[in-house]
């Protein structure tokens, strides 16, 4: 099931954020259990339709691979906080992360990562190593681990949550006006950046996928760059902000993951501000373990070559998330130990450099084989390959413009800053908002679903 | 990535809790009650439409085979009935299947293709989804029309209007009235094969009937519908190359040898299983854009010249 889907709009999360309300504040947790792994059941479930697809998720093993993570590591965290000798620790510690990560390294080498998979390793190892360390303590109820680990609305995609940041709230589950307000308006933002924003600038790219990319043009390629960055960002920080709004809804605090990253100055502050709660994984668990900066130069360089590295693997196995990573790597060292305090002293050039190399960024990531890799940066420096149409971009601008332009600025802070001040000024002026956003996501997601054939294909 | 310079917490930083303001509270009170009416209502209008199945989608394009159960004939057996109508199937190892394609297509259906050059489409239409818009944006023929448009299909051709050069935003029969055309060239019923291969060959009857109505001497071509890559198939199994194949051999069957012919393309673009080829494709379902040059060329290896020529006398008279 996904968030922008009829059935979950309209029927799974209503009635789920009904029954949080009429049962008891004890109960929450419960219900939330449940309702997370009917979701779990409907997302692996490979049918179009509500019931058969609970059926058939049951026979998933994307479904029992979820039930085995949380299993195994509600015992092993219970084990490592009651086993006194250190080396019993350390084993219990490194059985877990061997048991969380193997899995996941092998699904990515075979290519076919099971839904939800790549997040669970995290919150696994984060939760482990917490434990570990004393920072969390094992939790002793099942159903608030399962809840940790596998709540609806951030199973598939995250964010990706350390456990005693969502501590308080999974004790308390207090839902305050404030937060059903907040949450009902991350809530509907979110969902219209994914199905409108997301969903439109993404066609671009669908597009020229079928016109094959060594025959477009090189407007069009650059169009391309710039349509995918914002289908991605919208996509995936439209998701987290309808996690964090459910989230908020049922009395819980989810992370922050997505604080503009498009305007960034440097690489660096860009991964402060895209998947922050990836970014800051990476950071506690890996690269601080390693030494972070203190180890001299030497040392650095080579903990934040691991970082990206693993960070490119983690992506996808393939050679260009391999140098997409490095290429994030050079950037971030040259950045630091060059010209990263220009950058961030003259920011006219600081955007000019992200601008450019965001787009770019992105298309080593989205060509996953090398030779499209090769042919896409031929069609956008002209050097390769050979535009059929050349004017093909006319078109695509004429039918894609206002969307990208919209995008563009969707992507600042602007709109928001403008709400905000709306929302504190004339606070009923947001609720035509609101609803408008929502029912033109809804437009749009009938358009797709009555003929979900056709809206994307021939 | 210094200590230093990112923000302590796991995720970015939180918006601090502040007590919402009356007028705050009175917006979203007002906000909760008008989604929660609307969200009703609109629930409630799709149930009356008829449409309150589409409530229970999960967004998951799988679709649900099980509920409507076709029968389709085996590819084989599908190819041949094909290779009564079109030829044997062409493989890499038969280089005369060419040749002898069109042999058979002529001793079948007494009707015969020959070569022709680009002005035999001068006085052409080209009706179609986004396959036609691709032969349409990458190798259009100069002087033909093309009413297409992506998504379209027998349902929904006569809602659209297309931009045609000259006329402006026009419908298709508009158009027909006001040009007048020698071929019209029809390649649909792909984007609502979910409806079922014999279903969706109904409703293209009608839509044919409907052509010949408004253009009666013009002669009409059946294009087989392109197949998808296996990979696109497994996706989204709707679109199984089986399905496409079944539709495709109920088309042919309005073929009638005289002013309406098929003609499948399949061939210059189908690997050995029978799929489009994956080296040929980007997204699986069509054809790269520097491929519908030889989709061009092979066109005009299929055209018909009504006076006959004596060879098919020739034929006629030896059976």
């Amino acid at each position: 099931m996904l968030f922008n889907s009829l059935a979950f709009i309209f029927i799974f999360l209503p009635v789920v954020l009904i029954s949080t309300f009429l049962v008891s504040r004890k109960k929450r947790n419960l219900l939330l259990f449940i309702a997370s792994i009917l979701f779990m059941l409907f997302a692996c479930g490979t049918n179009f339709k509500l019931l058969k697809g609970l059926v058939t998720g049951f026979l998933k093993v994307d479904f029992w691979l979820l039930i085995g993570y949380v299993v195994i590591n509600f015992f092993i965290g219970f084990g490592i906080q009651s086993q006194e000798k250190p080396g019993g620790r350390k084993a219990l510690l490194i059985t877990a992360i061997l048991l969380d990560s193997v899995p996941l390294v092998i699904y990515k080498v075979l290519g076919s990562v099971p839904l939800g998979l790549s997040f669970y390793t995290f919150q696994t190892v984060s939760y482990i190593v917490d434990v570990y360390q004393g920072k969390a303590r094992a939790e002793r109820s099942f159903v608030k681990f399962f809840v940790y680990m596998a709540m609806f609305p951030r199973i598939l995609q995250g964010p990706i949550i350390r456990f005693g940041d969502l501590g308080p709230s999974l004790y308390s589950r207090r839902i305050s006006k404030q937060d059903l307000f907040r949450g009902l308006e991350d809530l509907i933002i979110g969902l219209g950046l994914k199905v409108i924003l997301s969903g439109q600038v993404g066609r671009v790219w669908s597009g020229i996928q079928g016109i094959g990319i060594k025959s477009i043009s090189t407007p069009l390629a650059w169009m391309g760059a710039i349509a995918y960055s914002l289908q991605l960002y919208f996509d995936f920080a439209g998701y987290s902000r309808m996690a964090i709004g459910m989230g908020r809804l049922m009395g819980l605090e989810l992370p922050e993951n997505f604080n503009y990253p498009y305007i960034s100055k440097t690489m660096g502050e860009f991964w402060r501000r895209w998947h922050m709660t990836l970014g800051s994984w990476f950071r506690d668990y890996i690269y601080i373990p390693l030494g972070g900066n203190r180890g001299g130069n030497f040392k650095t360089i080579r903990n934040l070559l691991v970082v990206w590295l693993f960070t490119g693997f983690w992506h996808g196995f393939g050679w260009n998330f391999i140098i997409w990573g490095l290429l994030t790597f050079l950037f971030i060292v040259l950045e630091r130990y060059i010209f990263g305090n220009f950058l961030n002293k003259t920011p006219v050039v600081g955007h000019l450099y992200m601008l450019i190399l965001i787009p770019l960024m992105w298309m080593v990531f989205a060509n996953t084989d090398l030779v499209s890799l090769g042919r896409y940066f031929g069609r956008l420096f002209g050097v390769a390959g050979k535009a059929i149409t050349p004017n093909d971009y006319v078109k695509y601008m004429q039918t894609y413009g206002l969307w990208l332009l919209g995008g563009i600025v969707f992507a600042t802070p602007g709109p928001r800053k403008i709400y905000d001040f709306l929302r504190k000024k004339i606070p009923i002026a947001v609720v035509p908002i609101l609803l408008a956003i929502f029912w033109v996501s809804v437009y749009w997601m009938v358009k797709g679903q009555s003929d979900p054939f056709m809206y994307f294909h021939f | 990535m210094s200590e230093q310079s990112v923000p302590v917490n796991s995720g970015g930083p939180r918006r601090k809790k502040k007590k919402l303001s009356r007028q705050e509270s009175l917006a979203f009170t007002v906000l909760l009650w008008l989604l929660i009416l609307s969200m009703i209502g609109f629930a409630v209008g799709m149930m009356i439409k008829g449409n309150g199945s589409q409530l229970l989608s999960t967004g998951i394009s799988s679709p649900d085979t099980e509920e409507k159960i076709y029968v389709y004939p085996t590819k084989e057996a599908l190819l041949i009935v094909d290779s009564a109508w079109i030829g044997v199937p062409m493989t890499n190892d038969t280089v005369v299947s060419h040749a002898f394609r069109k042999m058979i297509e002529l001793e079948e259906s007494q009707f015969y293709f020959q070569d022709v050059d680009d002005s035999y489409f001068d006085d052409a239409l080209f009706i179609g989804d986004s396959r036609t818009v691709g032969l349409r944006d990458y190798a259009p023929f100069e002087n033909a029309d093309y009413f297409a448009s992506e998504g379209i299909g027998t349902y929904t051709l006569e809602d659209t209007e297309v931009e045609i050069e000259g006329l402006g935003e026009i419908g298709l029969w508009s158009l027909l009235k006001r040009r007048e055309y020698g071929k019209i060239y029809i390649m649909l019923g792909l984007n609502e094969i979910w409806a079922g291969p014999e279903e969706v060959a109904e409703n293209y009857k009608e839509l044919l009937d409907k052509i010949r109505e408004a253009a009666p001497d013009a002669l009409i071509f059946i294009q087989a519908n392109l197949y998808v890559s296996a990979s696109y198939a497994e996706d989204e199994p709707v679109f199984s190359n089986d399905n496409i194949r079944a539709l495709n051999k109920n088309l042919s069957k309005f073929a009638n040898g005289k002013d309406i012919f098929y003609i499948d393309v399949n061939p210059l673009f189908e690997n050995e299983n029978g799929d489009l080829d994956d080296e040929l494709t980007g997204d699986g379902a069509h054809v790269y854009a520097s491929l519908y040059q030889e989709w061009d060329e092979w066109l005009k290896t299929r055209g018909i010249i009504l006076k006959k020529p004596e060879l098919v006398f020739e034929i006629e008279e030896k059976k």
